[in-house]
């Protein structure tokens, strides 16, 4: 209960100091049981801000990069495209392929059907 | 007035669109680039890395979906996998003092108090070092990113309450190593005063006996 207690205190301070307000003294006197436990983490917490601090990429470094990037950003999207075009050849040369087969089969049908239907229609030969 | 897109909306946009690309490369860049080199101590490395985090987010943005993460989380992820896979791939290789960072202010106005507030600083940054992956990561994503802690659990995959557990965690884990290796420092400064002494005192003695 208490650790609980002890991270939400240390959370909100930090947010503090990222909102540029330190003043501890609020914490004190709105928790003056938990003092001996936080002072040492809020110390800790203000060396860590002064310590972690933001960086910036060189700026020939940030332009070479984008340039880069936007390089890469067309050969992606032509790749994709070509990816995409060969899909679309694909599924043509599969619908054509199943379109064949079911006239095939459509055909064979017909020939088979007919040539029952000749059979049936040869008169019966009478044997003395 | 005008309202700027949301980085999910750009990088939906960013699919078919090279301009949202560049513009979610502007926002994100020094955010990276930060994180990046405080995971690895060195420009070099910093740049190396921060170059294949957005050229690995380029070549996975189409599978990107909005429902899945925010953006940032997103590409928080990918370059904590680089940077995790850089530090196994390098045989555990240990974090060098960050090069070029915090030149000694006012020498002139009190150099020894430069010189001290900076050491403090190195010893600070290679306790942070040597704390594990994920509590470094928090530790830069909350006092140099600023984010809030929901913006946290979700780079990390953690609840809210877990991330202010474990924020509350590292800072006790750092203040005892700290206090640990001030102590080994004492220790070892007391241990080389005590070998000059009885240098001096032998050398005093040898003289003595000499005369």
């Amino acid at each position: 209960m208490k650790r609980r207690a002890l991270a939400e205190l240390v959370c909100e301070y930090v947010d503090d100091l990222d909102a540029g307000m330190e003043e501890a003294d609020s914490y004190w006197e709105a928790f003056p049981q938990f003092r001996a436990d936080l002072e040492p983490l809020f110390v800790l917490s203000h060396r860590i801000k002064g310590t972690l601090v933001p960086v910036e990429p060189s700026p020939e470094f940030a332009n070479a990069l984008r340039s880069r990037l936007v390089t890469a950003w067309y050969e992606n999207k032509a790749c994709e495209e070509a990816r995409n075009e060969e899909a679309r050849r694909r599924g043509w040369w599969l619908r054509a392929a199943i379109v064949g087969s079911l006239v095939s089969m459509a055909a064979l049908t017909a020939v088979v059907a007919r040539s029952r239907g000749q059979l049936a229609a040869v008169p019966e030969m009478k044997f003395r | 007035m005008s309202f700027a897109e949301s980085d999910e909306l750009l990088a939906e946009r960013a699919k078919t669109d090279v301009a949202a690309f560049g513009e979610l490369y502007e926002r994100h860049l020094r955010r990276i680039y930060t994180y990046i080199y405080h995971r690895t101590g060195n420009f070099h490395d910093a740049e190396d890395l921060t170059e294949k985090t957005f050229f690995q987010a380029l070549a996975n943005l189409q599978r990107y979906q909005i429902q899945a993460a925010p953006f940032t989380a997103w590409l928080y992820r990918i370059a904590h996998n680089i940077v995790a896979n850089w530090h196994r791939d390098s045989g555990r290789r240990r974090f060098s003092q960050l090069d070029g960072l915090a030149p000694l202010s006012d020498l002139s106005a009190d150099p020894v108090a430069a010189v001290e507030a900076e050491e403090e600083k190195v010893e600070l940054r290679g306790a942070i070092a040597r704390l594990p992956a994920d509590r470094q990561q928090l530790l830069i994503l909350k006092f140099v990113e600023q984010m809030a802690n929901a913006e946290i659990a979700q780079v990390m995959g953690r609840t809210e309450g877990a991330v202010k557990a474990l924020l509350y965690r590292t800072l006790e884990s750092l203040k005892s190593e700290l206090g640990k290796s001030r102590d080994v420092g004492l220790d070892q400064a007391r241990r080389s005063v005590e070998e000059s002494l009885q240098r001096v005192l032998g050398r005093r003695n040898e003289a003595k006996s000499a005369g």
